[in-house]
């Protein structure tokens, strides 16, 4: 034969060039596939996207360089087996290569199984740690649920509401949220989250109250039928339309009166107002923040403003009054300086000068005086008041129209 | 199935209906022809004779050559407007005490803004009820006015009372709330008078809302009896409004109920806590300012007048006043309607302005 069968090396060589070479082709078209048909909005990714292939590219044929060194120690040891030369030394030695190599990679491998292990373990504690709040809570739901079909009534299904919210919220998320917080936006997140929480309180509150509004309107109901069919009985039959809502309207409002009586029900309503308070009040914290940013006065500041302004009006008030008592006190003592009794300060601080007029304004008003005015204190010495009143011992008397 | 649809015969419910139809035809006519100046209230002529801030001190111009000697201020609550006792010609309390010859002044404490959140019961009771007192002492050169507290304004007026008693002749409460622990109202439970702040943290709501919105006081009445105020009394609305008067006088009231001032955020506080919440006037712990209240010093005369059916102010409450003053001359009345009726009704406004002029034409000495 002409032709010559090729050796197992040659053909093995061959094979590695042309699995090589196919292989490399291989990904190098697929991802000039991708990057052809990747879409314009995506072309900014098409930078990224090569980098990507090339890399892979990279490792495929870091991969196939691996395998045709394997092949090239094959390739060695394959003419000295064709020869009977000795290649047991070389084929021991590429296996002792070869097991070094594996039990890297196996001790190497333990460590990651060991470590993959441990994350499943972790994982799984957790998960069966939630599963178990989803248990007990569901356990714990049938005796409300139980109750509410059997007695009606609001009390099963605000336990109800509670159950779900102390389980499965206060329990994961709830506690979480109260934790400090990281970074430099720490106080921000942080009025975040108490906002948050500020409305899940909120809301559990508004289910809570929804709740037993419902449940007095049936209690109304109830009593609405139970005083329709007593009248019936009585021979005094509800025949007209706007006697029935009168009718209606009153003993739903009892019912009503009644029930918000109950502390029980008082409570859950002081508690629904209460975290309206509460949640109105983050909302203000964070609404000043966004103010504060953008420059504008916020509610904490004018309130300050108005508070000052009130205190330092009241001291003037008072300090006009003391000036005022002073003043007549002054002009009251003998041979004291004379001075024309002047208005009292009082009097005049007193009345607001205001700019807007009127309509019912007294185009003659009543001369303003200080009630304690020099003049007044006088005459009030040494003439009778006619106000006054004589000492009457009179037994207390109890009368009805 | 409702039993009384059973017993509702068709023609019934059908002339029902027509008679409605027909009422509802005329009352839309005669509404469009109404105006907002048409329910003004406030019917008598009065005039400013002083101001403080935002407070009008009015005095309703005599009706009688010679008014009484001794003048009547009138304080009403902070709570809606002190109008309702001159609500319109035909009910005021105010035009029927000037026709038996009363000289008459009334406290307008004015639309508080955020500005007034900071005002304190010392401010409203120490300072602008006493700086009226004063002003009409002086004006009418007496040592002693007569009082006449309405409502929230009852409590005011017995607090000023014992804190100035040489300032007041004769002391008229209506309506005034003394004991406020009244579990069975449900204004009182709701204002916390068993579970506190349970029922409503009255320091979280002042530190949200600052001032108390109006709104929010006009929700709270409704909510007393929600079915009849916020739903009846507009279905029964269509059986007055083809009469112009009835439809007059219902609008008024409306323009009167809905019209509530905001409360200053410190007053209110401290009224709910001291006085719903812990019954301080009765325990003699109140403080107004650096002064303590005390229901004894309350020595003059006094006139308590109540509504037998209020639901508001339970007789209970007011009528506990006789356990607590110091006065030996008390004189107790009550009237069979309600809260609101006592300014209003038409029978009580024949019978109750004689009582009160009677009674201070009595203690004029």
């Amino acid at each position: 034969m002409e032709n010559e069968t090729p050796s197992w090396t040659e053909m093995s060589n061959q094979l590695l060039n042309t699995w090589t070479a196919v292989g490399t082709q291989m990904w190098q078209g697929w991802f000039d596939m991708m990057g052809v048909a990747a879409k314009p909005p995506m072309t900014d990714m098409k930078v990224g996207l090569e980098s990507v292939t090339e890399r892979l590219v990279d490792n495929q044929q870091l991969v196939a360089r691996l395998l045709r060194l394997s092949f090239n120690a094959w390739q060695e040891m394959l003419p000295k087996v064709e020869s009977g030369a000795d290649w047991q030394q070389s084929m021991n030695q590429y296996v002792q290569q070869i097991k070094s190599q594996v039990d890297e990679f196996s001790a190497g491998s333990l460590k990651i199984n060991q470590d993959i292990a441990e994350l499943w373990k972790l994982y799984l504690q957790e998960t069966q740690k939630v599963s178990k709040l989803w248990v007990s809570s569901l356990g714990s739901v049938m005796s409300p649920l139980g109750q509410a079909a059997w007695n009606g009534g609001s009390e099963p299904w605000i336990e109800l509401n509670n159950l779900y919210w102390n389980f499965l919220y206060e329990e994961t998320f709830g506690s979480l949220m109260q934790s400090p917080l990281l970074g430099p936006t720490r106080e921000f997140n942080g009025k975040l989250l108490r906002s948050f929480d500020a409305w899940i309180k909120l809301y559990r509150a508004s289910i809570d109250y929804q709740v037993l509004l419902a449940d007095i309107q049936v209690q109304s109901f109830d009593a609405l039928m139970k005083d329709l069919v007593a009248r019936a009985e009585k021979g005094e039959p509800v025949q007209e339309w706007r006697k029935f809502q009168q009718i209606w309207g009153q003993v739903a409002d009892d019912v009503f009166e009644k029930a918000f009586c109950s502390e029980d029900n008082l409570k859950i309503r002081g508690r629904f107002l209460n975290a309206l308070n509460t949640y109105r009040i983050h909302q203000q914290g964070l609404m000043e923040v966004w103010m504060k940013q953008m420059d504008l006065p916020v509610r904490s500041e004018v309130d300050e403003v108005h508070k000052s302004i009130y205190e330092l009006r009241k001291e003037v008030k008072a300090l006009k009054k003391a000036l005022a008592k002073y003043e007549s006190q002054e002009t009251a003592t003998p041979f004291a300086v004379s001075e024309p009794a002047t208005e009292s300060a009082l009097a005049s601080s007193l009345v607001t000068q205001t700019s807007e007029t009127t309509p019912e304004a007294d185009p003659n008003p009543v001369p303003e005086q200080s009630p304690e005015s020099p003049a007044e204190m006088a005459d009030a010495s040494h003439s009778p008041s006619p106000g006054k009143t004589t000492s009457k011992s009179t037994a207390r008397r109890q009368s009805k129209p | 199935m409702l039993p009384f649809l059973t017993q509702m015969r068709l023609e019934d419910a059908t002339h029902e209906y027509t008679e409605l139809t027909k009422r509802l035809v005329k009352g839309i006519e005669n509404l469009s022809h109404l105006r907002e100046e048409d329910i003004e209230v406030g019917a008598s002529a009065k005039e400013v004779v002083y101001r403080e801030d935002k407070i009008i001190l009015y005095r309703f111009k005599p009706v009688v050559e010679q008014p009484h000697a001794v003048p009547l201020l009138i304080t009403y609550a902070l709570v809606n407007r002190p109008f309702m006792v001159d609500l319109q010609e035909d009910r005021s309390l105010v035009a029927n005490l000037l026709k038996l010859g009363l000289d008459i002044y009334l406290i307008d404490w004015g639309y508080p803004t955020r500005a007034d959140r900071w005002l304190t019961l010392d401010d409203y009771i120490n300072g602008y009820i006493n700086n009226c007192v004063d002003f009409i002492r002086q004006s009418h050169h007496v040592d002693k006015i007569n009082l006449l507290g309405v409502c929230q304004g009852g409590t005011f007026s017995l607090c000023y009372s014992s804190l100035y008693p040489e300032k007041v002749k004769n002391l008229v409460v209506m309506v005034a709330p003394v004991d406020f622990h009244q579990p069975d109202t449900l204004l009182n439970a709701r204002g916390g008078c068993t579970l506190g702040p349970e029922a409503l943290d009255i320091d979280l709501m002042v530190q949200a809302l600052g001032n108390i919105p109006g709104d929010f006081l006009n929700l709270e009445f409704l909510m007393l009896k929600p079915q009849q105020l916020g739903i009846q009394k507009y279905l029964d609305f269509p059986e007055i409004m083809d009469s112009e008067d009835k439809l007059l006088n219902f609008l008024r009231m409306e323009k009167w109920i809905f019209d509530s001032p905001d409360q200053s955020g410190e007053a209110y506080r401290q009224f709910l806590k001291d006085f719903y919440q812990q019954n301080k006037l009765i325990k003699g712990e109140v403080m107004i300012g650096d002064r303590q209240v005390n229901l004894a010093n309350v020595t003059m005369p006094i006139l308590n007048l109540y509504a037998e059916k209020d639901h508001l102010v339970p007789p209970a409450s007011s009528l506990a006043l006789g356990d607590y003053m110091g006065s030996k001359d008390y004189t107790v009345k009550s009237f069979p309607v309600g809260h609101i009726g006592m300014y209003v009704s038409g029978k009580v406004q024949r019978d109750l302005p004689p009582v009160i002029a009677n009674w201070l034409k009595e203690r004029a000495e």
